[in-house]
């Protein structure tokens, strides 16, 4: 029986970062964790691994997604594996992704592995068999054992439980079942536990997904103070506030001069650990665009440039965390009284 | 990443480049360059002074 792997350049063993364009290619056996996967499951599967760098899925999601399930469509796949991905972003959101093109154009199940904070998660908890994973590779081992006892289950057709009971994150498939105690008795008892400080286990999870209502601008753009906002890690080198760079919990106000008509280089550098600093590091106008707002600025497209960006690194950041940073800068951009923000991401 | 950035909250959205240089392209000519960058942020100025009243995401280039 045929399963297809997807994993990306790091766990393909092409490299790191560095890596991230490489193009999708199929490996006509099992490579990295698809390997790990084998020895649990046995002789009677064999693997093809998809390897594909996280840059050249996100620049080309479409085209993978096709790719790759035409793959399971020609090699008559059982099961479709991505990951596990943990707490990777762009890993993440490539596994997610490609397990929703296989669910979707060829009704083959799909498991992957994510941390429970992976910003991705939500999005396509529906589309795979995702299971609970650490935060970081060092948990490969845990997250490949869940994922191959379930792919035993699945590939047999034994009768599922609960999401709870086998182990995935919830997808949000409804069976109906009948209670032992009536809706009421069983909410007044729920209600006692939590008044009484102890464990209940709710019916109705809610996963609060963040609705923004829209802010919209107050002046004509032509007489508004622009700001710069980054999650690219860019600072001052040197890093004077000692912005981590994996799970950073400070930002920064930086100030440049109000008639500099760009960033160089030398003064400034990326401490984001998430992606290939080389570029901005030459050029930090590519994730703080000082140049091009400079231009609008004496064009009068905007009123005004606001001579401070405020920055911090994204990646690995829990979502309490940035919702502290985000209010934060927002009070200082309101004390400045920036009218419009331009907030970059990596 | 745009769709994660629309299911976090971020209601007016830009394509960049790439995610290790979204503001520009270091592989075309230095022309090329600046005018994807104007590009951007011309999109992302018509973006600003629409009354949008759901998530929107839209490609620059």
């Amino acid at each position: 029986m045929k399963i297809v792997h997807y994993i990306n350049q790091y766990f393909g063993g092409i490299g790191g970062e560095e890596k991230a364009d490489e193009p999708l290619h199929f490996v006509e056996n099992a490579v990295g964790p698809a390997r790990g996967m084998q020895q649990l499951l046995g002789e009677k599967f064999s693997f093809v691994t998809a390897v594909c760098g996280d840059n050249y899925f996100n620049s080309n999601p479409e085209a993978v997604a096709e790719a790759v399930a035409a793959k399971c469509r020609e090699e008559k796949a059982v099961l479709f594996v991505a990951g596990p991905a943990f707490n990777a972003g762009r890993y993440g959101q490539a596994c997610g992704a490609v397990c929703a093109a296989v669910d979707e154009k060829l009704g083959i199940p799909a498991i992957s592995g994510m941390y429970e904070g992976n910003p991705v998660l939500e999005t396509y908890r529906r589309n795979a068999y995702i299971f609970p994973t650490t935060e970081m590779a060092a948990g490969m081992n845990d997250a490949l054992k869940k994922m191959a006892a379930f792919a035993v289950k699945l590939v047999a057709e034994e009768p599922l439980g609960t999401a709870a009971e086998e182990g995935y994150f919830p997808r949000g498939v409804r069976r109906e079942v009948v209670r032992r105690e009536n809706g009421a008795k069983r909410a007044v008892d729920m209600l006692m536990a939590k008044l009484n400080g102890q464990p209940f286990a709710t019916e109705i999870p809610i996963f609060v997904l963040e609705k923004v209502p829209p802010a919209q601008l107050k002046k004509p753009l032509s007489e508004a103070r622009v700001a710069i906002v980054t999650v690219g890690g860019l600072v001052p080198r040197g890093n004077p506030d000692k912005i981590r760079s994996f799970g950073a919990e400070k930002w920064g106000a930086y100030a440049f001069d109000e008639k500099a008509p760009t960033l160089e280089g030398k003064d400034y550098e990326t401490i984001h650990g998430g992606y290939n600093p080389n570029f901005v590091n030459a050029n930090p106008n590519y994730v703080v665009p000082v140049n091009i707002l400079r231009e609008y600025e004496s064009r009068g497209t905007i009123g005004s440039l606001h001579p401070v960006f405020y920055s911090t690194a994204g990646v690995g950041g829990a979502v309490v965390v940035c919702r502290k940073t985000g209010a934060e800068i927002a009070g200082a951009l309101q004390e400045a009284n920036v009218d419009a923000v331009i907030l970059t991401a990596t | 990443m745009t769709t994660l950035a629309k299911n976090v909250g971020a209601n007016r959205i830009v394509a960049g480049t790439k995610i290790p240089h979204p503001c520009g392209d270091p592989t075309v000519s230095p022309k090329r360059d600046r005018e994807i960058g104007m590009l951007l942020l011309e999109k992302s100025f018509q973006l600003l002074q629409k009354q949008v009243q759901t998530p929107e995401i839209v490609q620059a280039v």
